[in-house]
């Protein structure tokens, strides 16, 4: 069996709570790593540039 | 059911968020920061910390440990997340494939911790004052939580009947997280 599309209305209310909490965690964590990420890789950049002009 | 009791993990989610959010941004953070001072200077003391600073061999072959630890977690993650983002074993169903992977993960945890105390006791003090540890910290607890609060409990339902853009984006943020402490981890130990 593979992951269908099924629509979280069809879901008993329990795990409609799982699935909105899921969505609400990942998507703190993405947008927080993504973040941190792109932090990091600029201060790398700005290190290089400094080095090696 | 009012909206309290029909969303409680939901809430608790948000309520969890936004406390680590103010804890991040108040001085409370630099305040506990400090007041770990003197734990790591007593783990320094313990047999754990003499061992790790005076026996090189014994500390060369906990961190062997360790890696074989992350090499466990971290195929456990790579299949289990790969498997939610429909990229391999889409032949297998989802429940069957996270079970397995699973309890390779915990043990992989497990052995992380266990060997990860005892490397931070032989160099508490130099990893204190690196903020890249405690960038790890912050993700191997995210991590954690990520994964027994959130992850488990919604695999263990029915994950083959979820939103498949649920499965995707919870595989992308569990990648991230553990990208995460395996690669601040690597930055410690070239950090010297």
């Amino acid at each position: 069996m593979t992951t269908n599309e099924a629509s979280t209305n069809t879901l008993p209310p329990a795990s409609r709570d799982l699935e909105l909490a899921a969505l609400v965690a990942s998507a703190a964590v993405i947008a927080f790593f993504v973040v941190y990420w792109l932090g990091e890789i600029a201060e790398v950049r700005a290190m290089l540039k400094l080095a090696y002009g | 059911m009012s909206l309290l009791t029909a969303y409680t993990r939901t809430l608790m989610t948000v309520a969890v968020i936004a406390i680590t959010t103010v804890f991040a941004l108040s001085d409370l953070r630099i305040a506990s920061w400090e007041a770990l001072e003197a734990v790591f200077a007593w783990s320094e003391t313990t047999v754990f910390g003499y061992i790790g600073k005076t026996w090189g061999a014994a500390f060369a072959i906990v961190e062997a440990l360790h890696l074989v630890g992350l090499a466990v977690l971290g195929g456990a993650v790579i299949i289990g997340d790969g498997r939610l983002l429909g990229l391999w074993f889409t032949d297998y169903s989802c429940a069957e494939i996270q079970r397995g992977a699973q309890r390779g993960f915990f043990w992989g945890l497990m052995l992380l911790l266990g060997t990860g105390l005892f490397m931070a006791c032989g160099v508490a003090m130099k990893i204190y004052y690196m903020p890249v540890f405690w960038y790890k910290m912050l993700a191997l607890g995210t991590g954690i939580l990520f994964a027994y609060c959130i992850r488990k409990p919604l695999l263990t339902t029915q994950p083959d009947q979820l939103n498949a853009w649920t499965l995707r984006l919870t595989g992308t943020a569990s990648l991230m997280i553990w990208f995460t402490v395996a690669a601040a981890g690597r930055w410690i130990g070239f950090s010297g």
